[in-house]
């Protein structure tokens, strides 16, 4: 039975002051992506390609008059780029969004994101800090390279399934169990009997670190990317008990491009966390 | 760092490991379910909890079966099998009495159960249409008065199904205690989180430890 006041499981309702708050860091953040030569575009929420990069069984599907699939988007990069590319045929390469994504069943998230077509991860990245830093939030940043995992999953080192899990009692070797620990920038190379085919990539992950100054970011080698269309550096910023942002280089198609999305809910979340805490700690 | 420990089946087993590791009794006094301890907090909740505090962050890491995470299908890492408070997920019914037959009998079983989720995939990917009842206990007395076909259920010795006139059928899943982590926990605090991992292995009976580098 559904009653009056219910809504579905993962369905956003904002009122008031948290509504005010939303608003706030989306302005904030549209206001130094346009001083940074963004340019705003707003996609359709329906979309006939989310399947080529997020699993079906994750989308919020339906059918076309022609009784064509169609989905809620899933995921906004690849359609902005595809549209970007194919439909407008522009060559303007900085775009930003603001909107929300749905996974199924009920699921919304919303969203900040930038897209740069042929842009610099570092550019993005530092970018995405400079927006976290104005609506005042601080995350820990934790890098991760495609490539590392990519070469241990077809050398059948490490199934998918143990990388999600993290099955440290399943690691077969012991670099591996020791590259699942390494946080810091150079730590890898104590590693004794690891692989030479990982080390240009770790060698790339932690030029990157260094070239942005991060002295406060850990590296998580073995973490999964959350999206196929990662080609090399991706990273998170996460919080006490969630993600703020994901940023990263890929390819899709023909495209290249770097990007990152904000996640206006958990950072809600986290301020709302804050507040609860401070009023504990004034008492 | 924040530990969530399990009350109930595996309780035991767990906070012997603990007591062997902080040097001292180690209980949670009265209905306390906080123990601040060494720099550590450790909570106290249901074992069907544990997956739920980890996943959400509230707690760092934890201690549970294998049973619940399949059964929650838990977002966390799960970083080792402690080997403890083995069981195993079984289809059971009553004695002499056989599953595939039931079915060509009935077209539809009724299946009594806590762990439906485990219950309906494994039904669906034999290809038999269940209907499963959700039961919070005493799982066995339902084939015995009618109310389901079969059951699914934890295992450990076999006993209580015997004393019952049942039988196990086969079994869904192995189970046993894995130690859990939540993964921005894990990545943020990992000396921390391996160097508890280490401890844990090494308070564990001799035939249960494997290698792990510290």
């Amino acid at each position: 039975m559904v009653l009056e006041h219910d809504i579905p499981a993962g369905g956003r309702l904002y009122v008031g002051e948290k509504a005010r708050l939303k608003r706030e860091i989306e302005e904030k953040s549209a206001k130094i992506l346009q001083t940074e030569g963004f340019k705003e575009i707003v996609t359709p929420y329906f979309s006939y390609h989310q399947g080529e990069y997020i699993q079906w069984d994750k989308l919020i599907r339906f059918a076309d008059r022609e009784n064509r699939i169609v989905t809620l988007r899933g995921d906004t990069s690849f359609d902005l780029l595809r549209l970007v590319v194919n439909r407008l045929k522009t060559p303007f390469e900085k775009w930003f969004y603001i909107q929300p994504v749905f996974r199924y069943p009920t699921r919304e998230i919303y969203q900040i994101g930038a897209e740069w077509l042929n842009g610099k991860l570092k550019d993005v990245f530092q970018l995405n800090i400079k927006i976290l830093e104005n609506i005042g939030v601080k995350g820990t940043p934790l890098f991760s390279h495609w490539k590392v995992v990519e070469w241990l999953l077809q050398k059948e080192i490490v199934t998918p399934k143990e990388l999600r899990e993290m099955r440290l009692d399943k690691f077969r070797w012991e670099w591996l169990r020791q590259l699942a620990k390494v946080s810091q920038v150079g730590e890898w190379r104590k590693i004794g009997g690891l692989p030479g085919a990982l080390k240009p990539y770790l060698e790339e992950l932690d030029q990157f670190i260094l070239e942005n100054g991060v002295t406060d970011g850990i590296i998580a080698l073995l973490e999964l990317p959350p999206f196929q269309y990662y080609t090399g550096v991706f990273y998170k910023i996460i919080g006490e008990q969630s993600i703020y942002a994901r940023g990263g280089s890929y390819q899709i198609g023909e495209i290249k491009g770097v990007g990152f999305a904000i996640y206006t809910d958990y950072i809600l979340e986290g301020k709302e966390r804050e507040n609860f805490q401070s009023v504990e700690e004034r008492q | 760092m924040v530990v969530a420990l399990p009350k109930g089946r595996i309780a035991k087993e767990v906070l012997g490991l603990f007591s062997q590791i902080f040097g001292d009794e180690f209980q949670f006094s009265g209905r306390k379910l906080i123990l601040e301890k060494q720099g550590f907090k450790f909570l106290n909740v249901r074992n069907w909890d544990v997956a739920v505090y980890v996943e959400q962050g509230v707690a760092d890491v934890g201690i549970v079966g294998l049973d619940v995470l399949e059964e929650l299908k838990s977002r966390v890492f799960r970083l080792w099998d402690l080997g403890l408070g083995k069981c195993r997920v079984s289809v059971a019914g009553q004695v002499g009495e056989e599953v595939e037959q039931r079915f060509r009998e009935k077209g539809k079983l009724k299946i009594a159960t806590k762990l439906t989720h485990l219950a309906r995939s494994y039904f669906e990917e034999k290809g038999i249409p269940v209907e499963v009842l959700k039961l919070n206990g005493s799982i066995e007395l339902a084939p015995l008065v009618g109310l389901s076909d079969f059951i699914v259920d934890i295992v450990e010795t076999g006993q209580t199904l015997q004393e019952n006139g049942l039988e196990e059928k086969d079994v869904i899943l192995y189970s046993s205690a894995h130690f859990i982590a939540n993964p921005n926990s894990f990545w943020k605090k990992r000396g921390e989180i391996v160097h508890l991992l280490h401890q844990l292995k090494e308070a564990l009976p001799t035939e249960r430890r494997a290698v792990i580098s510290q």
